[in-house]
């Protein structure tokens, strides 16, 4: 393994689907579109097997929380495009509250120091 | 799901080539040679075929998949171990076929509608006089039903007699129903040619229009459809203006009615009957068929009846007298109340025998899974948890259960044919016995619940997994303790299962020996019967007279009613002897017989006291009859019947013309069993035909002339006398009375196939468990032996340790035999419920048979080499 991707970071179990839902929060976008705005974003900090962006696109279909529409993309190729329903639209609300409440408690544990300065 | 699942995963492949080539695209962009582009793009993506597969899962039925895939596993398990395959689906395929096939006795007869328009509205009704519970009504009271009933939207009634076909042709006896006008389209949709009656066509008596069977139609007029309008005459004369075809019934029709109300099922031809003119006393008595207004029930059709039977009680003194009541009865459970309880019970014997076969199968399960030792701990090893484990095992176990399922197809197709050729006439008369599309739905479902019962302890026990043990062990290890005691319950419980089948069979067995002992009060061998066209005294003693001259004929006679016979409706009436007080007028019924002389002798009855009827008994000398010792102890115990004077009725005027009439007792016969050969009915009346002639059945008692000789002498002798006349029903006593015995003879045989089964099964089961457990022992055998036991002691050890389970079930099944048996009360006769003598029998043969089917296995235990045994594994 080379020194730049040991620094990368592994994900965590589950953030993969909030990452998706965020990133369609956006707009619709085709799969190769979601895992490029997931790295770049996260300044190529999060490491994304992109395949595995796959099956949890579709455990968010099964979900009812994003939809799958036909589409063309910038040039004419055809595209499946992945869009955020109100439900995964609600989702989202939900799960980053979660998310944030988590790194939050992480953070006391980590640096308990922190909050006495 | 299927459908979306599809949709969904059918562009993932092109989904992820485009993904890899965008990516590609980009990593050229960057500076990228295409061809490390691309490999950079490839190993960004991650393994594709993995990818695919983990989506392809998100969408799958999981459970169904890993079902597929662990029966997959089932099957290949069988074709690999193929004497616990075979074992195991030949004893599901007796046990499941063997239901199967009795199912399909219970579905056509108990639950199957039966084949009218709204089968499930139709009621009978039977009227009560006295102690007769299932009279018929007579017109008087079919009308008043028919018109203060709001419950039932249709009352129709029905008689069944016997005559001939009118016209030219050769002469044929057939069954002749009176039918109100609406009756046919009670039980029919449309006819097959012409109409069903209009009112009209009961209001002219003679020149009737009529309908005919569609059985008559082809076999007598080739299917003619310019039958209808057709006036067929009688040579004779009996019907001057002769009688107009108007219709003809469906093909399919049949009358499907309570064996005990004598209503054949094959009738050729319909005479309709008019309601009006019906005066209270007015002869002409129908069965009365009902069909339910929509939405009414039963109990409100009965509570309606009720007030009908109670408005005819308060205005007709003798209905009060008679305490006359109205009952009315689903016509289909009416139908089958005489074979209900013994097909019920049939049907409970081949539960039993199923559960046998299952306690079977969940032993060989029981003793394979314990040789799978070490694959199971390798599964659990590897991560299968306990549920997944179990899913395993029954899904091996479905398997297992649907080839046996298919094969018991092939075992209950056997079944069927063998129930049918048994003609077990009562049952077929009531419905179709085959395997249909509900019978095979029924197997499948049996097919699956077997499943839970011999599958799911196995399956459970299995998968308690002791790891290390597991590993370390070799194929086969000592049996832990909570599988050796399940193995010894599931002997315990198939022989105890065994035991009550057993008991109930010998029950069945011994009530079928005491019918063929049982004195029917005539004698059975050596008399020919047949019946002929109805006549006067004239023309019935003038054909009496000519069948004596047959060589070898030692008497002749005619009868009203055979014994054992339900050719004609029963004749019964009222009775009281001279002095009763009015109360007492009304409340003896007896069965009349109308008789020529030498019956007695011809169907060999036994007179006790007096004498027969001669020629002289006519309506012009002193009007006799001779009555049965039952009646005779009944009215006048301790004293001579001779001599006394009874009130009856006959028809000294004429065919069915009653009138009351005082008779003086002349002869007492011992009581013949006219209706079945168990209960006694009623006592019996006889008359002198010429006090009261109606339709014979004639009798010819002659030894050493083989039966088809008799007839076609019978037959020359017929011709003399009336060349017309019909020679129909022709059979012997003894097939009335093999045809009486012939439910039980049913359920007795299939009693004693299912008890056969259930033992050899156990014996199976016990010989089994029990080679398996000297197969665990062959180490300790061997070292006992080799430390000197002798093949005695080995074989005793052997026997007594696997014996125990056989003894604790036999206790068991013995006590469960004498709890149950009480519920068979009504299907047997001379033997007791809960007869000791068949209990013992049942007893020894069950030890007999738990020691034989130990001691085969253990004897062949004693032949172990100690030297290999000690190197067993």
């Amino acid at each position: 393994m080379t020194t730049r991707e040991q620094e990368r970071i592994e994900l965590l179990q589950g953030t993969l689907d909030l990452l998706i839902l965020r990133t369609l929060r956006v707009g619709p976008a085709h799969g190769h579109a979601i895992a490029r705005a997931i790295e770049v974003t996260s300044d190529s900090v999060l490491q994304v097997e992109q395949g595995s962006l796959y099956p949890a696109l579709h455990r968010l279909i099964k979900r009812g929380w994003i939809v799958a529409d036909e589409g063309t993309s910038e040039n004419n190729r055809r595209a499946k495009y992945y869009r955020l329903t109100a439900k995964g639209r609600r989702q989202l609300t939900v799960e980053t509250g979660k998310w944030d409440k988590l790194a939050a408690a992480i953070a006391r544990i980590l640096r308990p120091a922190k909050q006495e300065d | 799901m299927l459908n979306r699942r599809t949709r969904m995963l059918s562009q993932l492949d092109g989904e992820i080539r485009d993904h890899i080539e965008r990516e590609t695209e980009d990593n050229v962009a960057r500076g990228m040679s295409p061809e490390e582009a691309r490999y950079a793009a490839v190993r960004k993506f991650g393994n594709a075929r993995r990818i695919s597969e983990d989506t392809r899962e998100i969408w799958s039925i999981a459970w169904l998949e890993n079902f597929m895939e662990d029966a997959r596993h089932g099957l290949r398990l069988l074709t690999r171990n193929k004497s616990f395959a075979l074992a195991a689906i030949l004893t599901l395929a007796v046990g499941i076929g063997a239901n199967t096939a009795i199912f399909s006795v219970v579905h056509a007869i108990l639950l199957k509608p039966l084949p009218y328009p709204n089968a499930d509205r139709l009621a009978i009704i039977w009227t009560g006089l006295a102690e007769e519970r299932r009279a018929p009504a007579s017109r008087y009271e079919l009308l008043q039903m028919r018109q203060n009933s709001k419950a039932f939207d249709e009352i129709a009634g029905i008689w069944i007699t016997n005559g001939a076909v009118p016209g030219d042709g050769a002469p044929e006896q057939v069954k002749v129903a009176f039918v109100t006008t609406n009756f046919p389209p009670l039980l029919a949709s449309e006819p097959a040619a012409g109409r069903f009656f209009i009112d009209d066509d009961a209001k002219h008596e003679d020149g009737r229009n009529i309908l005919i069977s569609y059985g008559l139609w082809q076999r007598r007029f080739g299917g003619d459809p310019a039958v209808l309008g057709k006036i067929l005459r009688n040579k004779n004369g009996d019907n001057d203006d002769g009688m107009t075809i108007v219709g003809v019934l469906p093909r399919d029709f049949r009358l499907i009615l309570p064996s005990s109300s004598a209503l054949s099922d094959s009738v050729d031809i319909y005479m309709p009957v008019s309601f009006a003119e019906s005066p209270i006393d007015g002869p002409g008595y129908l069965k009365t068929i009902g069909r339910l207004a929509p939405g009414v029930t039963m109990g409100q059709a009965q509570a309606e009846l009720d007030g009908v039977a109670a408005r005819l009680r308060a205005t007709v003194p003798d209905f009060a007298s008679q305490k006359m009541s109205l009952s009315v009865f689903p016509l289909q459970a009416d139908g089958v109340r005489d074979v209900r309880s013994a097909l019920l019970l049939l049907f409970a014997g081949v539960a039993l025998v199923l559960l046998i076969a299952c306690v079977n199968v969940a032993n060989l399960l029981l003793a394979r899974s314990s040789y799978r030792l070490r694959e199971t701990s390798i599964r659990a090893t590897i991560g299968a948890g306990r549920g997944r484990l179990i899913r395993q095992f029954l899904a091996e176990s479905l398997v297992l259960a649907l080839v046996g399922g298919v094969a018991a197809m092939g075992v209950a197709w056997l079944a069927v044919k063998g129930l049918v050729a048994l003609r077990p006439e009562s049952l077929l008369r009531l419905g179709t016995i085959e395997l249909n599309g509900t019978v095979f739905a029924y197997a499948l479902l049996v097919s699956l619940i077997t499943v839970i019962v011999f599958g799911f302890g196995p399956a459970v026990s299995g998968s308690r997994i002791d790891l290390s043990g597991g590993m370390k062990s070799g194929a086969g290890i000592a049996p832990r303790g909570a599988a050796k005691y399940s193995r010894a319950a599931l002997i315990a419980a198939e022989v105890a299962l065994s035991v009550v089948l057993l008991s109930a069979t010998g029950l069945l067995m011994r009530t079928f020996a005491a019918l063929l002992h049982v004195s029917p009060g005539f004698t059975a061998e050596n008399a020919l019967t047949f019946t002929t066209t109805a006549g006067g005294y004239k023309y019935v003693h003038e054909i009496q007279s000519k069948l004596l001259e047959i060589p070898g004929v030692q008497s002749v006679s005619a009868s009203s009613h055979l014994p054992l016979d339900s050719n004609y409706a029963n004749w019964y009436d009222g009775y009281y002897q001279e002095g009763a007080p009015p109360e007492d007028q009304n409340t003896n019924l007896a069965d009349d017989r109308s008789i020529l002389p030498n019956y007695f002798q011809s169907i060999g009855a036994t007179l006790i006291e007096g004498r027969d009827f001669t020629d002289a008994d006519d309506a012009s000398h002193r009007h006799v009859a001779i009555v049965d010792d039952e009646l005779a102890a009944k009215e006048w115990p301790g004293q001579s019947a001779l001599g006394k004077k009874l009130n009856i009725s006959d028809t000294p005027k004429g065919f069915y013309e009653f009138e009351r009439d005082w008779v003086v007792v002349v002869g007492v016969v011992k009581h013949v069993q006219y209706h079945s050969l168990t209960s006694s009915v009623r006592p019996q009346i006889y008359v002198p035909f010429q006090l009261a002639p109606r339709p014979v059945s004639f009798v010819v008692r002659a030894a050493g002339i083989p039966t088809a000789a008799l007839r076609t002498a019978i037959r020359a002798k017929l011709d003399e006398v009336d060349r017309s006349a019909p020679m129909a029903r022709v059979v012997t006593l003894g097939q009335l009375a093999d045809k009486a015995r012939a439910q039980n003879r049913f359920v007795a045989y299939l009693a004693t196939a299912l008890a056969g089964i259930a033992l050899l099964l156990a014996c199976v089961g016990i010989a089994g468990v029990t080679s398996f457990n000297v197969a665990q022992r062959t180490n300790e055998i061997g070292l006992r032996m080799a430390l000197g036991a002798t093949s005695e002691n080995v074989l005793r050890m052997i026997v007594e340790r696997n014996l125990t389970p056989v003894i604790v079930g036999l206790a068991v099944g013995l006590a469960f035999s004498l709890a149950l048996a009480p519920l068979m009360e009504s299907l047997l006769f001379g033997v007791p419920p809960q007869d000791p003598l068949t209990l013992a029998a049942v007893a020894l043969a069950v030890a007999v048979t738990g020691i034989a089917a130990c001691w085969l296995p253990a004897l062949r235990a004693t032949r172990i080499d100690p030297m290999i045994a000690l190197r067993h594994d």
